[in-house]
């Protein structure tokens, strides 16, 4: 049995070894790309069920990434997040524009992360979250 | 006008009625738990039925008028009157709207100000939360107030910091980009720029001369906002504004989770700008996230339902805020409630068309009937006449069914009465039961618009003028509640409405004393006056019965005016009162507009109409007791000197040299008193379509218009008022 | 130079300041029928900004910059926020 696949661009390999913990623990299975063209091409391979995206990356950015995966036929409705350090309205509408579904200011608290990934996903919400 | 947006004006209208009857219903017996169900069922249909279009201040309103409709329901607030109000005056408001939808498509441009007074009149004066700005903080951006549903939605909701940035028009020297300092602002939500005076010419324009303005809300603190502008604070205002949320936050998911804020922003995402690609594959993963974060919430939805819903972000707040359709229970109740029979709508130029039809066909079936009596008594001339016989009953068929195609019920101006007596027993501080009575009676459009604002008057003049305040009723002995009862009712071809009171009553002796006051009439002239006429001046012009003018009825449009519409249409007046007891009006009209029931009469071997409705009898009265004094002749009719006219005479036509025995009388009903109208002969009644008088005829006084009897032969159609 | 003119397209590109508001106001006059592309505009000056909305020339692609093709573009009616026309 394995739980949804998420794939998490980005080219920190800090942040990328963060978010594999934190979702592994919660049963996700994480793929990981150091940029832009090489998520594609994991992404192609392999297809997740959410990725999770850096804005700034060499060789290909997050944006550019967002773009070509929502032009993709088989791709194009993968639920997105962008993640960045900017704080920005106008960085966080960028982001929409290009075609991610929400959007979270690094860093991201463990929870935080743990449930935009399971509502993104449709994995029921654990202990204590989202209870009213 | 889509035909959406049509079906929501149709419904819109007629859930404000019944939330009306419901609400009245309520203030009378504020327990009555099946009248809070179903204002709360309008106000909550309304709120999901508006949230599909963009009208945000009244979806506002509805949403905040179910709220305090739920407190009540749930016993956390008490009905008052004064509550009442504020719900009537919303629904007031509401059916405003509608009206100004249904003709211009859109709300007027102060609804987002006058929502939120009524929002804050329904909330009790309690500061709620979510509530919009308050008023100082609206003077100091008055901008914010007057925001579009697409800028309000774009903000979103909360506390906000509004920014109003005026530019030294010479900055540009000093090194300012004020558009740049933008940038800086942080969560910045709106950004209106606009120029401070109206653009010159290309060519005329200092191109180093700033005269833009910028106007902005931000979601962060007013510190944190004015720090990018900390090189120009004395071009600068900032401020905190209380923003309500433009739609209410999704029902899905509970408020201020974050699964809610992913749902509003999936929402958001929905109307961002794009390409058609980009904002087709934007919804498809839309629509996939949606159904996760609905899943991950336990409430599963199908793809392809979401999918449906995700047209733009309006469809999408409506499907989330409702949630599944078969979950609540609005639709559900709707459902099992018997489908409205639809109506059908026909424009009146069609229907008018139609009547016209089957008017020129009874013509051409009358013009048979000479025919069939030429072709003698043959076998053939048998089965003309059999033929003849079907083809009059189909056609009274036709013109019947017809007829009945533009017949409403009355209950069309009945409707409005109980809110206004309601309303108007409050402001006069009376106790007033209204009995309604026949509202199923039914008539012709026409009349019912001719019939409404008399009504009213009647109505208003009743409260008014006619039931006592309880006090002094006590102290007649009467019960301190006053009745009104307005009954209606078919009679001889016409509909019949009565107004009747059991108030003071019309005092003949105050009538005469104020005509004489008024110097309508010399006081010998009004001693001479019987009760019932001198109760009857109420119609005269100009004439008000109250000892000081009242606020309610005594704005010019009196009793004249009431009688004025009602004979205009064909139809009568009558009045009469018992001093103590109380006063009944009785409205005669006939049943349509476009066929008029007409006594046909001749003079000087010319035929003419009188309308039905104004007969109130045909007799010969023998010479005798014709009396004259001077020109001027009368005749005892039911025990009253009922003046009399020649119709010849009124014609101009010479006078009917024949020696007679008898005159042919035809007693015309008019609204100040009965006239005899002597005619050379009486003939049949015929139903006419009535045409209007055209050209040279046109500038005749005294014709009401023209018509063919079913005979072929033209009549005049007399205007008796105009001729008298 | 951050804005090209060829003909009658202005092609604003980079950062485009205050030193290009003579320029740009006097081609925007002598020229016929003014298109512009912001598509390449990175930060457009208030003194351009108020140009562009006195003459509105047409704009044939809206800016790509975040910030301008969020508050700006609508304002001069670029393209990005028109109706989508086919698939």
């Amino acid at each position: 049995m394995s739980g949804p696949r998420i794939l998490v661009v980005d080219d920190a390999v800090t942040v990328r070894a963060f978010s594999r913990r934190v979702l592994e623990a919660d049963g996700f299975v994480v793929d990981e790309a150091v940029n832009g063209i090489e998520g594609l091409e994991r992404a192609m391979a392999v297809p997740p069920d959410l990725v999770i995206v850096d804005v700034n990356m060499r060789k290909m950015d997050g944006y550019t990434m967002l773009r070509v995966l929502r032009r993709d036929p088989s791709l194009r409705d993968v639920p997105a997040i962008m993640i960045s350090t900017e704080s920005k309205a106008s960085d966080r509408e960028q982001a929409l524009l290009a075609g991610a579904n929400w959007y979270i200011v690094k860093p991201p608290r463990p929870e935080v992360l743990v449930e935009a990934v399971r509502l993104l996903t449709g994995c029921p919400l654990g202990m204590g979250e989202g209870v009213p | 006008m889509s035909e959406l947006f049509e079906q929501f004006v149709v419904e819109a209208q007629e859930l404000l009625e019944t939330a009306g009857a419901a609400l009245l219903a309520l203030e009378r017996d504020p327990a009555d738990r099946a009248s809070v169900d179903e204002l709360f069922r309008a106000f909550h249909t309304l709120k999901g039925a508006s949230a599909l279009f963009d009208m945000v201040p009244f979806t506002r309103l509805v949403h905040v008028g179910e709220d305090t409709l739920s407190l009540l329901r749930d016993g956390r607030r008490a009905m008052t009157p004064e509550l009442a109000d504020r719900l009537f005056r919303a629904l007031d408001q509401c059916a405003r709207w509608v009206a100004a939808l249904e003709g211009t498509g859109t709300l007027p441009a102060d609804a987002g100000a006058v929502a939120e007074t009524l929002v804050r009149g329904l909330a009790g004066g309690e500061a709620s939360a979510g509530a919009a700005a308050s008023a100082g903080e609206v003077d100091a951006f008055p901008w914010v107030a007057a925001l579009t549903d697409e800028e309000r939605r774009a903000a979103g909701g909360g506390t906000l910091t509004a920014i109003d940035y005026t530019p030294d028009p010479e900055c540009f020297f000093t090194g300012d980009d004020p558009l740049a300092l933008f940038r800086r602002v942080p969560d910045l939500r709106l950004l209106r720029i606009e120029p401070t005076e109206p653009l010159p010419p290309p060519a005329q324009m200092d191109p180093y001369r700033c005269v833009l303005r910028f106007r902005a809300l931000s979601g962060a603190a007013v510190e944190a906002v004015t720090t990018a502008f900390r090189s120009v604070p004395d071009q600068v205002r900032t401020g905190t504004v209380t923003l309500a949320a433009a739609i209410a936050p999704p029902a899905a998911a509970a408020q201020g989770s974050l699964a809610a804020a992913m749902l509003e922003e999936q929402a958001r995402i929905l109307d961002l700008p794009g390409t058609a690609a980009e904002r087709e594959s934007r919804r498809a993963a839309v629509a996939r996230a949606v159904t996760a974060i609905l899943t991950a919430l336990g409430r599963p939805a199908q793809r392809a339902t979401v999918a449906a819903a995700c047209g733009d972000a309006g469809s999408l707040r409506r499907f989330l805020a409702d949630g599944p359709p078969a979950e609540t229970p609005a639709t559900a109740a709707s459902r099992s409630a018997p489908a409205p029979r639809r109506a059908l709508r026909v424009e009146p130029e069609r229907m008018d068309a139609l009547m016209a039809l089957v008017g020129e066909l009874s013509v051409v079936k009358g013009q048979l009937g000479p025919l069939v009596r030429r072709a003698g008594d043959g076998e053939t001339a048998r089965d003309m006449k059999a033929f003849a016989a079907r083809l009059d009953g189909l056609v009274g068929d036709l013109r019947h069914a017809a007829l009945r195609l533009r017949l409403l019920p009355l209950a069309r101006v009945f409707d409005p009465l109980p809110r206004l007596v309601r309303d108007t027993a409050r402001r006069l501080d009376k106790t007033v039961e209204l009995v309604l009575d026949g509202a199923e009676t039914e008539a012709d459009k026409d009349i019912l618009d001719v019939l409404g604002e008399p009504l009213l008057h009647l109505v208003r003049n009743a409260l008014d003028h006619g039931i006592e305040a309880p006090d002094r009723r006590a102290a007649q002995g009467k019960p301190p509640g006053g009745t009104l009862r307005v009954h209606a009712f078919q009679d001889k071809g016409g509909v019949v409405v009565e107004v009747s009171d059991d108030g003071a009553g019309i005092d003949p002796a105050a009538m005469r004393r104020a005509a004489v006051v008024k110097g309508l009439l010399k006081p010998d002239a009004a001693a001479a006056l019987s009760d019932a006429d001198a109760v009857r001046l109420v119609f005269a012009p100009g004439f008000s019965t109250a000892g000081s003018v009242s606020d309610l009825s005594g704005r010019g449009v009196g009793m004249d005016a009431v009688r004025a519409a009602v004979e205009r249409a064909g139809g009568r007046v009558e009045l009469s009162s018992t001093p103590g007891s109380g006063t009944r009006v009785r409205l005669s009209l006939p049943l349509t507009l476009s066929i008029t029931r007409v006594v046909v009469v001749e003079a000087a071997g010319s035929l003419y109409g009188i309308p039905v409705a104004l007969v109130g009898g045909v007799q010969r009265v023998p010479r005798a007791e014709i009396r004259a004094v001077k020109r001027a002749e009368s005749v005892v009719l039911r025990d009253r000197v009922v003046p009399l006219v020649r119709l010849r005479r009124l014609l101009g036509q010479p006078e009917d040299e024949r020696a007679r025995e008898a005159d042919c009388i035809v007693l015309a009903e008019l609204g100040d008193g009965p006239v005899a109208v002597a005619v050379d002969d009486v003939g049949e009644r015929a139903d006419v379509v009535l045409r209007p008088m055209t050209g040279v005829l046109r500038g005749l006084r005294g014709y009401a218009g023209t018509a063919v009897l079913g005979d072929g032969r033209l009549i005049l159609v007399l205007d008796l008022r105009e001729l008298l | 130079m951050p804005i090209r003119y060829d003909a009658d397209l202005a092609r604003f590109e980079a950062a485009c300041t205050v030193e290009d508001a003579l320029p740009l106001a006097e081609w925007l006059e002598g020229t016929e029928a003014p298109r512009v592309d912001l598509s390449g505009c990175t930060d457009l000056h208030t003194a351009l900004l108020q140009l562009l909305l006195a003459v509105r020339p047409a704009v044939t692609a809206g800016p790509e910059d975040a910030f301008l093709a969020c508050w700006v573009g609508p304002v001069l009616g670029a393209p990005a926020t028109l109706p989508p026309i086919g698939p």
